[in-house]
């Protein structure tokens, strides 16, 4: 698996910036058969940073009902992703799309 | 905050102002905590999105923003500070806003003129006659007899002739065709040298009532109705009735139609209101005379701007009494751009001629003493029927007062030029 098909997006809200900013903890949407070995090589390729740890999680996605009938939207898993001491990532220094 | 200022001419200043980082700094983080309570954004509860996260979206908005807010404070502070008069609004150019860093840029606006009248003595101008004669009376009370005139059966007489009013049935033809409007039952027209488009027919003199008479008439060939323009086509009228106009009697009983006792009232009356609108052109002819005179002698740079605030002015004063009369101005359709070219020379003569008058006011030390406004009150006062007392609270508010006040120094310097000049 490339490393351009494991990160999916970044995902940034009020509590992940407060990780980010004590534990240099960043999160992305990451493929669902990326392995924690995977999302470390993809962060360190992309961002030239050194990873120190990688956590996961699938996210299930929300049963949604749309009149009579039921959905759910999809499964999707979100990495952690810790970083050495004075490593950064920019995209999520100054926000992200 | 630096402040140079420079000259570019006598009626353009460039201010080079210097804002203190701290004040950037200081717009800048106040801008973006607004910013914050309004923008949602996904993941943020509102108010709470940090400052980083606002610069990477909306960076060069609020800069922007900020750019123009520190512009507009700080030149309004320098003016003030370096007491400059300036006119009309401020043209920017500056670079780009840096946090933490001083923001230079440039102001460039028009100033007043300092402005020395040196010559307002010996100007030539024309003494305008304001009296109104008998024969001018006589030509009103004529136009008032007429506006009552009443329209009577001819009797005695069957033959047309000019000057009477005719009751007539026509057909028209063109080319042995009808068209638009080709007939008419019981049209009142005026038998006499005009056009039949008007409602003139000459060619009727001398017809009998009850008799037909063919004649051509060749339609104008600005005429509105598209299918005759500028085509002949072939009338014929009957005449069923002749009438007259009748003048009512110039005497008491048609004064007291027009509003006065006797006839003798209503001529003076006549007279009076004549005279006052003579009195009234005269006037304003005679300052804008003068005014022109005094321009040509003193010749300035006059701010383009303070111009263009007198067309405002004019055009406002003219918007007014158009409401006031009754008519809604967006129904007329104006075309402004024109409207404001057709005023300037009358408002560039109007601004240049007060600013000449107020520095010949200030030249000559001229003031208005509180006796002035009393009798400014009494004038008022009876120009309008108020009681003086009611002009008087009328303009007890500041602005309008020194409005006023600056009005009598206009007068006075007006006064001051009349009794130099050289009279012909």
């Amino acid at each position: 698996m490339k490393f351009y098909d494991v990160i999916k997006g970044p995902i940034i809200t009020e509590k992940l910036d407060l990780a980010r900013e004590k534990h240099r903890q960043y999160s992305f949407v990451v493929d669902k058969k990326a392995t924690k070995h995977d999302i470390a090589n993809a962060v360190t390729s992309q961002f030239k940073v050194t990873v120190t740890g990688v956590r996961t999680l699938i996210m299930r996605g929300k049963i949604k009902r749309v009149g009579a009938t039921m959905g759910q939207r999809s499964n999707f898993k979100k990495a952690f992703v810790t970083l050495k001491e004075g490593d950064k990532i920019e995209l999520f220094e100054g926000g992200a799309a | 905050m630096k402040v140079q200022v420079e000259s570019v001419s006598s009626i353009e200043k460039r201010l080079s102002i210097e804002v203190d980082a701290q004040v950037v700094n200081r717009e800048l983080t106040e801008a973006y905590a607004t910013l914050a309570q309004q923008v949602k954004i996904p993941g943020f509860r509102p108010g709470r999105v940090p400052r980083r996260i606002l610069e990477q979206k909306f960076k060069n908005e609020v800069e922007a923003d900020v750019v123009r807010r520190v512009q507009a404070q700080a030149t309004v502070d320098a003016i003030k500070a370096n007491d400059v008069k300036a006119v009309g609004e401020p043209h920017y150019s500056g670079g780009k806003l840096v946090p933490n860093a001083t923001y230079a840029f440039t102001a460039r606006f028009e100033v007043k003129p300092e402005l020395a009248v040196k010559e307002f003595k010996g100007l030539a101008l024309k003494k305008l006659d304001a009296t109104v004669d008998d024969a001018k009376v006589t030509e009103q009370l004529e136009r008032m007899r007429e506006s009552r005139s009443t329209l009577e059966t001819v009797a005695g007489r069957d033959v047309a002739k000019t000057g009477d009013m005719a009751v007539i049935d026509f057909d028209a033809t063109r080319g042995g065709q009808p068209f638009p409007g080709n007939t008419g039952r019981n049209v009142t027209v005026e038998v006499g040298p005009g056009e039949l488009v008007e409602g003139n027919l000459p060619q009727l003199d001398g017809v009998k009532v009850g008799e037909a008479k063919t004649f051509d008439y060749a339609f104008p060939a600005d005429y509105r109705v598209e299918e005759v323009k500028g085509q002949t086509a072939s009338f014929t009228a009957t005449i069923k009735e002749l009438k007259e106009r009748r003048l009512p009697e110039l005497n008491d009983e048609f004064a007291k139609s027009q509003g006065a006792d006797t006839l003798d009232a209503l001529k003076a009356k006549v007279k009076a209101d004549l005279e006052r609108g003579a009195k009234n052109r005269v006037e304003t002819e005679a300052r804008e005379e003068l005014l022109k005179a005094l321009i040509e002698k003193n010749p300035f740079e006059c701010p383009s701007s303070m111009i263009e605030r007198g067309i405002d002015f004019m055009l406002d004063g003219a918007l007014q009494s158009l409401m006031r009369s009754g008519v809604d101005p967006r129904m007329l359709n104006l075309d402004w751009g024109k409207l404001r070219g057709d005023m300037r020379p009358r408002a560039e003569v109007e601004v240049r001629g007060s600013m000449l008058l107020e520095a010949l006011g200030k030249a000559e030390s001229l003031a208005v003493a509180d006796a002035d406004l009393e009798a400014k009150y009494e004038e008022i006062a009876k120009e309008t029927g108020m009681p003086a007392a009611q002009v008087k609270a009328r303009y007890a508010a500041p602005e309008a007062q020194e409005s006023l006040k600056t009005r009598i120094l206009e007068e006075k310097a007006i006064a001051l030029v009349r009794q130099h000049a050289a009279w012909s």
